[in-house]
């Protein structure tokens, strides 16, 4: 797994891709400091947590072509004829990524020292800031893992993983309209009262936002920092590395 | 050594590979032959482990592919019918990867690498770029990689398609040397390749095995359908006639020709009659100057018809 | 032909589909299992994982608070209804210091405390549920978002702006603007549920008409004894201390009072509730400068204390904070400094508190803080009387039993002023040296000292930030680095692609 990680990592360091990621989040991050400290203050947790809005564009761009591009160049054949385990694979590519996202936090670290010289404050907040961003980092850069194992187009690969991630950033928004899609067919069917239907359009809701991860992480910025979300970031994250292994899998059954 | 037994590939409706069963000896070089689409890139897939076959078994030195798969792809060194290489690494990073994943240690690393590198004569390109390789070298990289790990077995796809005939000439004086030290499978569509290296062949057509046979009763059987063919100026008619009347000229058959003078005849010769003589002496008799005289490679078709209407 | 190949076929394909089924199984039994333990672990665990990490605590209540709530009897159900709409974004409002707060309170009282948003437009008849006897403004309209807190027939009203933040009184003074300098949600809340939980146990009054100091800090401080608070103004007909009277205060009066109020108060001091407690406070600023309050001093020298004009200033070095502004360190005497590490407290303009007259039989005289011994006073003429030891504040109290009294008189208003107190905490030394005071004198076990906390403060040194820096920093960081990266992308792959 370590060969794996070293070359996905190293690779990203040898063609624009890795520089251009880290440049644009040098940028996006830079800004949201700037602003801030334009106005005399600067608040590392609302800047951390912000930045998770950029990994919709972000993340697609780090992970297309990490299994895309092997299947397109005819490469997967080293990962199914050699004597590694698939899972070393999946493991290999995705710590690659995240890795990557790590070397672009040190952007922030930047942020953190430039704030202390000024006088700022970094509190308790912040640390937890830093461990949900990862979580959440792990989280996006498994779905961006399994969009790049669907296909060998790497553009392919980019569209899914940048819907699947506006899909979760538009949870709150599809929850209100499922909520008000299934309120107006229960008035249609049934003639429920008002109290009832309320209830109901408010439980659609709740169980929205509920699986929202970035509900859970704005609660972070107030101060509030639940280990619950954590474990539902990684619990998911791991959930769909097993997808990406499966996928991989695919071809000991595969009739096409 | 290796044992394939009933394997079969289904592909929807289609059976890329139907029930091809064989054995490779230790220490054999085995030559897989058949036309383009008969399922031989299918088959070797599958033996890697590349693809799971839809039924049937591949057992390598005792390690059946599906159940101990790690321990089976340990004793092999694969080169596909497209290498994988990272166009993205140089020559010498990209081995350094396939060394770090087929398990060699950091001590034997480099005089492995340079043996490797000498052997396959890609030295003197270690820092370049993959992508910037010629054809060659990228076929003689794929090469090194298969051999990364002193792999008791070599597959190769292939591995002289696309290179020129210096090229095909190095190799096919590599896979000689190898084949010293480790078993071979390779697979081609040009039967001569396979009759420069190879000690048995696997015939395959249409996803089943059409014939299997050592070099040696191969080449009898080709001996028996050897062709000659006689170009020549001078009355197509008149030379048919005098050709067909040589003991052990099967049948001669009229080429069309190209030009208006000079024509071209196929001389069907039976077993192992040397008449390249008589025929000098018929044509010169007959006052038509043979301007080019060789054998025809009979051709896989040929060989097939041959082969099937035996069995 | 056909009829060998369909067995044959299943035969061939059962390992196949036999793989098929077990991979999207296990894919979907996993997200399954994801599921269902996410589900589980936020039912049961979220309150007991969830943590509050910022720096100011302002997301969980105190220990204190805690304490206060799991002494009250399991059963004991207790509302907060926030009279308007649940908030749906809270960042950046005053709710990021309120509802956080609020759901901790729920998680840790284990039942007994409720919130709830039910908002009197939509539904009236919340109203009559929470006040049925109209003991409180609910009914004449809310201008501002209020929050009722209830139990068992009683309500108190909590302000979300006003009664949740301290506010710079200087801003409110001149710029009529609300500045927030501290958070005392925490402590409006949980003083308003002692208020509905357990019942009053005595009654201070501020005597209000003479261009005063507000009382707001002690409204908390003696919320949080369950003492009530009301005004008392000296305009009121026929004025007279009113019977339930515990405390009075006299805080940083602008004009004397007049003669009724004077005997008033004397007659509250002879034949008043006793014990009888009053605490008079007399700074010093350009608006009562010259006021001499001959009446006030009438009463207190009754009880053997007086004040005047001149200003303490303390000759030695160590004790002054500020020259100019004449802030100064005083020292406790020994049997009021309680818990003072220091055992100083700061005032800043104080009068000269003096001992008058002879001692009366039963009353005792002394001083509560003092200066150092050389500390000269400044009249308002500027003349200068040089040093000895003075007095910043005194008390005369009854060492009889019968008619026990306790007469505080205090030189300047950093002792009681809300201007002082605001934006400073528990722990300042002014702060404790009130509560223990107070403490003492209604001798009550469960007062609970609920934190002001502070304000989020993101703010970095504003006088490093100036055109230059800012400047600096964008170019770094919006252009500098970036584009290092992107020339590093350009070499790298100018240089490998020639390899």
């Amino acid at each position: 797994m370590l060969a794996i990680l070293k070359r996905e990592f190293l690779s990203y360091f040898k063609s624009p891709v890795g520089y251009v990621a880290i440049a644009l989040f040098s940028f996006l991050s830079g800004f949201i400091f700037v602003m801030s400290f334009g106005n005399a203050y600067s608040n590392i947790t609302s800047e951390i947590i912000r930045l998770c809005g950029f990994f919709v564009v972000l993340v697609p761009i780090v992970t297309m072509g990490l299994l895309a591009d092997d299947k397109r160049r005819g490469t997967d054949v080293i990962y199914y004829t050699s004597p590694i385990k698939l899972t070393a694979v999946v493991l290999g590519k995705f710590l690659a990524a995240v890795g990557l996202f790590v070397v672009m936090f040190i952007n922030i670290v930047v942020h953190m020292i430039v704030t202390k010289a000024y006088g700022g404050v970094i509190d308790a907040s912040v640390f937890t800031a830093v461990v949900i961003y990862f979580s959440i980092v792990l989280l996006y850069v498994s779905i961006g893992l399994f969009a790049s194992s669907i296909s060998d187009s790497q553009i392919v690969a980019a569209i899914v993983a940048f819907v699947f991630i506006m899909i979760i950033q538009l949870l709150p928004t599809i929850g209100s309209f499922v909520s008000s899609a299934v309120t107006s067919l229960l008035s249609i069917l049934g003639n429920p009262s008002s109290a009832t239907l309320n209830s109901v359009s408010q439980k659609i809701i709740n169980i929205f936002v509920w699986l929202d991860p970035n509900e859970r992480i704005d609660t972070t910025s107030l101060g509030i920092f639940n280990l619950v979300s954590v474990f539902y970031c990684l619990s998911f994250a791991f959930f769909f590395l097993f997808l990406t292994y499966r996928m991989l899998e695919k071809k000991r059954w595969t009739q096409s | 050594m290796i044992e394939i037994k009933n394997l079969v590939k289904r592909y929807g409706k289609k059976l890329a590979v139907n029930g091809i069963s064989f054995t490779v000896n230790k220490g054999e070089v085995l030559g897989f032959l058949g036309p383009n689409g008969a399922g031989k890139s299918t088959t070797m897939n599958i033996i890697t482990g590349y693809l799971s076959s839809t039924s049937g078994s591949v057992v390598i030195n005792g390690h059946d592919i599906l159940e101990e798969p790690e321990l089976a792809k340990k004793s092999i060194g694969y080169l596909p019918e497209l290498p994988p290489l990272y166009l993205d690494m140089t020559v010498i990073e990209y081995l350094d990867f396939m060394c770090d994943i087929k398990g060699v240690s950091k001590k034997d690393r480099a005089p492995q690498l340079a043996r490797i590198m000498s052997l396959v004569k890609i030295v003197d390109v270690g820092d370049r770029l993959i992508k910037n390789l010629s054809k060659g070298y990228k076929q003689r990289v794929g090469i090194a990689q298969a051999m990364i790990g002193n792999p008791e077995i070599l597959i190769l796809d292939e591995p002289t398609v696309g290179l020129d005939p210096n090229q095909i000439r190095e190799i096919r004086k590599l896979i000689r040397h190898l084949a010293q030290n480790h078993t071979i499978i390779i697979s081609s569509h040009i039967l001569s390749e396979i009759q420069a290296v190879c000690d048995r062949v696997v015939i395959i057509n249409k996803g089943k095995v059409a014939a299997i046979d050592t070099i040696g009763d191969l080449s009898t059987r080709l001996n028996e359908a050897k062709k000659i063919l006689v170009a020549f100026k001078g009355d197509e008619k008149l030379v048919c006639n005098l050709l067909r009347a040589i003991p052990g000229v099967e049948n001669v058959y009229l080429r069309e020709s190209r030009s208006a003078d000079i024509k071209q005849v196929e001389v069907s010769v039976m077993s192992e009659n040397d008449v390249r003589s008589s025929i000098f002496y018929t044509m010169a008799k007959a006052n038509s100057p043979i301007l080019e005289m060789r054998e025809l490679d009979a051709s896989l078709e040929e060989i097939f018809l041959s082969i099937t209407k035996e069995a | 032909m056909s009829s060998n190949k369909n067995p044959k076929k299943f035969q061939i394909d059962k390992r196949a589909s036999d793989l098929k089924l077990f991979s999207v199984g296990s894919v979907a039994v996993l997200f399954a299992i994801l599921l269902v333990l996410n589900i589980l672990l936020y039912a049961t665990l979220n309150e007991k994982l969830s943590f509050d990490t910022s720096s100011t605590s302002q997301n969980s209540i105190s220990d204190a608070s805690m304490e206060y709530i799991n002494s009250l009897p399991a059963d004991k159900k207790i509302r907060i209804v926030g009279l308007f709409d649940k908030p749906s974004s809270i960042k950046d409002t005053q709710y990021e210091y309120i509802l956080p707060m609020l759901a901790n309170l729920e998680d840790e009282s284990k039942g007994r405390v409720s919130v709830e948003y039910i908002n009197p437009n939509t539904h009236p008849s919340i109203i009559n549920e929470l006040d049925p006897n109209g003991v409180t403004d609910i009914r004449s309209g809310l201008s501002s978002p209020t929050y009722a807190v209830y139990c068992d027939g009683k309500v108190k009203l909590v302000d979300a702006i006003m009664d949740c933040f301290n506010y710079d009184s200087n801003d409110i003074e001149m710029n009529q603007r609300l500045v927030p300098v501290a958070n005392k949600a925490e402590s409006a809340f949980v003083n308003s549920i002692i208020a509905v939980t357990s019942e009053s146990s005595a009654k201070a009054y501020f005597l209000t008409g003479l261009q005063e100091d507000t009382h707001v800090t002690f409204d908390n401080i003696l919320g949080s004894m369950n003492v009530e608070t009301a005004e008392l103004s000296v305009d009121t007909e026929n004025f007279k201390i009113p019977d339930d009277c515990d405390l009075l205060f006299i805080l940083g009066p602008d004009v004397d009072i007049s003669e009724s109020v004077q005997e008033a108060i004397k007659d509250y001091i002879h034949n008043g509730k006793h014990p009888c407690n009053i605490f008079v406070s007399v700074g010093i600023d350009s608006d009562n400068a010259s006021e001499t309050y001959p009446h006030l001093n009438n009463v207190l020298n009754d009880v053997n204390l007086a004040f005047e004009n001149k200003i303490v200033m303390d000759d030695d070095t160590s004790n002054v904070i500020s020259l100019e502004g004449s802030i100064f360190r005083g020292q406790l005497s020994d049997s009021y400094k309680y818990n003072n590490s220091t055992g100083s407290v700061t005032y800043q303009l104080s009068r000269n508190i003096t001992k008058y007259g002879n001692e009366q039989s039963g009353l005792i005289t002394e001083p509560v803080v003092v200066t150092s011994k050389s500390s000269s006073l400044v009249s308002p003429d500027n003349k200068i009387e040089k040093g000895e030891q003075r007095n910043v504040a005194m008390v005369t109290y009854s060492d009889g039993y019968d008619q026990p009294i306790n007469v505080f008189l205090f030189g300047s208003s950093s002792f009681t002023s809300d201007s002082y107190f605001s934006g400073r905490s528990n722990n300042d030394d002014n702060n404790q040296f009130m509560r223990s005071l107070l403490t003492n004198i209604f001798k009550t076990s469960d007062s609970i000292d609920v934190p002001v906390k502070p304000l989020l403060d993101y703010s970095i040194d504003a006088s490093k930030v100036n055109q230059n820096s800012v400047s600096a920093i964008s170019i770094i960081f919006l252009v500098a680095i970036p584009l290092v990266f992107v020339f590093v992308a350009w070499y790298v792959y100018y240089r490998r692609s020639h390899l």
